[in-house]
């Protein structure tokens, strides 16, 4: 990846066929920087939106002339800062000194695709074994930005019944992470 | 007794679903200093995390997202031919027999308007109209944008103050009654209003406002009545909750940053939350909640509410001079652009009639958009009788 970048920015400073250059560039961090995003401003469109107006920036402003080695750690901090922006402006309660200790799983140096690739199996297995309730109501809170409210109406269940299954789901999924996030404190 | 789980666990949730109370903060901050709730904290939310991240990364589109994102870049020096170009040709070629026809056939009309000589884009721009207020006995007032002025009422008394672009309101009049007032903005222009509570309404090209001269303390509601497109910055009341009244819907706040966009010419009405909370509800009587970046859109065919997830700021735009569109229709945009620039675009082409596009023009003339519409979406313009065409 690393070497990748560099490549890239070299033909964007030289100017020879920078455009296709740039592309590459977007291709290679687009979905990294917006998961990076979406940790911070937790909305879909937010964080593809953040995205997009920093590689708009990157290139009216040709910044990619300030880099001195990669493209990757000013992609990144752009995009960070322009999340807790947005957050800050929204008021959103964001506890950014302990949710770091999350953030280390996505710094630059950590895109490794077989590793993404094979977490990504391993994470969606875990899902599979949860209970068909639970199962429903963490897939509807999780990846769809559900309430609690919404997810009881669509369920016909209390409210209370979705808390119940929801924590339930994050407590067993949990203890499949639990290892992945110990490992990434050692490294 | 409950495990420290059990007590953290509440608050997590709520902290994840942007739900968590002033008093919630300080109490999970206040756990957050022991280790041990720190590492169930860490876990949950690293969980949550990470299969929204999962989930998310998998549901984007890299190549749509490029598309977006170099749609809105100034390349530099040379333009470099596009797919789009290349495609268009092949196209062209094979309609062209049945082009040919269609010439033929319609000809003898088109021709007759077509003989008079080009003309430029400044020539379809319309002559001027006025900013108009309806003051409460019907007198009709033209505001000058061009210079300062007081509105008075009929006893004469002042109730508002004009400077160029804006008119603000909030004399202590002591009404008894509600005396109101309309104003209606016309294509090519935009106007700022400061209501008699502090409230801020940018107008946007085309729309009309019924407001009342001022609010009185006795009613129940603030209630306003709108068509158009208008950026609501409303004054925070609690004992007086603003309503905005449009022919299909009705947003109900307390104080909050939002777009309401609802053209009576437009099949679907918008509302786009910037900051705070609001309550969306359409004629029909469905309701729904928003918060922020949350958009409401209520489509007259279906006739049902729908809530989806935007980037509001992008929806306010305009408001500073910005044209940006996210996933609109050709026809709106082309419609929107009528309103900015005071024009009459009639689209003859046929492509790109279903999709939904998007595009940022920033604060670029009439020219530069048209030759953006040309490069990106592959349509040409010329000027013919004061009218834009597209083909």
């Amino acid at each position: 990846m690393q070497l990748n970048d560099k490549l890239i920015l070299e033909k964007l400073k030289n100017g020879e066929d920078s455009r296709s250059a740039f592309k590459e560039l977007f291709e290679l961090y687009y979905v990294p920087l917006a998961s990076y995003s979406l940790k911070f401003c937790n909305s879909y469109i937010a964080a593809e939106d953040i995205v997009q107006e920093v590689f708009i920036k990157f290139w009216d402003q040709q910044l990619y002339f300030k880099c001195p080695e990669t493209a990757g750690p000013y992609l990144f901090r752009a995009v960070k800062n322009n999340s807790l922006k947005l957050i800050q402006r929204h008021k959103t309660i964001y506890f950014e000194s302990v949710e770091n200790q999350i953030n280390l799983v996505y710094d630059e140096d950590f895109i490794d695709e077989q590793s993404v690739e094979a977490k990504k199996i391993k994470l969606y297995q875990e899902i599979e074994l949860l209970p068909a309730k639970g199962q429903e109501v963490f897939k509807a809170i999780a990846f769809h930005n559900k309430t609690y409210n919404e997810v009881a109406i669509e369920l016909n269940i209390s409210i209370n019944t979705v808390k119940t299954h929801y924590s339930r789901s994050l407590k067993q999924l949990r203890t499949a992470l639990y290892l992945l996030i110990l490992f990434l404190f050692i490294k | 007794m409950l495990t420290k789980e059990e007590n953290i666990l509440p608050l997590i949730t709520a902290y994840l679903n942007k739900e968590l109370s002033h008093e919630e903060q300080t109490a999970l901050e206040e756990m957050l200093r022991e280790e041990e709730y720190e590492k169930i904290f860490l876990e949950h939310v690293g969980t949550y995390r990470n299969y929204r991240q999962l989930h998310f990364a998998d549901t984007v589109n890299v190549e749509d997202a490029w598309g977006k994102t170099s749609s809105q870049l100034n390349w530099p020096l040379q333009r470099e031919e596009k797919t789009i170009t290349s495609y268009r040709f092949s196209f062209n070629r094979t309609l062209k027999y049945a082009a040919i026809l269609i010439v033929i056939m319609t000809g003898a009309y088109f021709l007759q308007p077509y003989f008079t000589e080009d003309q430029t884009l400044e020539n379809a721009v319309k002559d001027e109209n006025a900013v108009i207020i309806t003051l409460a006995d019907g007198r009709k007032k033209i505001i000058n944008t061009g210079a300062d002025d007081v509105l008075k009422n009929s006893k004469g008394l002042t109730i508002g103050r004009q400077h160029g672009n804006s008119l603000a309101y909030g004399e202590n009049l002591n009404s008894q009654t509600i005396q109101f007032n309309t104003i209606s903005v016309p294509y090519g222009k935009k106007f700022t209003l400061y209501l008699s509570d502090g409230t801020r309404v940018d107008l946007n090209a085309g729309s009309t406002l019924k407001y009342p001269e001022e609010f009185i303390k006795t009613a129940q509601n603030r209630e306003v009545y709108f068509s158009g497109e208008a950026y609501f910055e409303v004054s925070k009341d609690d004992a007086h909750p603003f309503l905005v009244h449009s022919n299909t819907m009705e947003v109900k706040v307390l104080g909050t940053h939002f777009n309401f966009r609802s053209y009576t010419e437009e099949k679907s009405a918008a509302v786009a939350l910037l900051e705070g909370a609001v309550e969306v509800k359409s004629k029909t009587g469905s309701t729904i909640k928003l918060k922020p970046d949350e958009m409401g859109i209520l489509n007259e065919d279906d006739n049902g509410l729908i809530k989806q997830e935007v980037y509001a700021e992008n929806y306010a735009a305009w408001v500073e001079g910005r044209l940006i569109f996210r996933k609109v229709p050709l026809d709106l945009i082309l419609k929107a652009l009528e309103r900015h620039f005071n024009v009459e675009i009639e689209n003859r082409s046929k492509i790109l009639k279903k999709s939904l596009l998007n595009a940022n023009f920033g604060n670029d003339n009439l020219e530069q958009v048209m030759i953006y519409l040309q490069d990106d979406f592959g349509l040409k313009y010329k000027v013919k009788n004061k009218k834009i065409i597209l083909y």
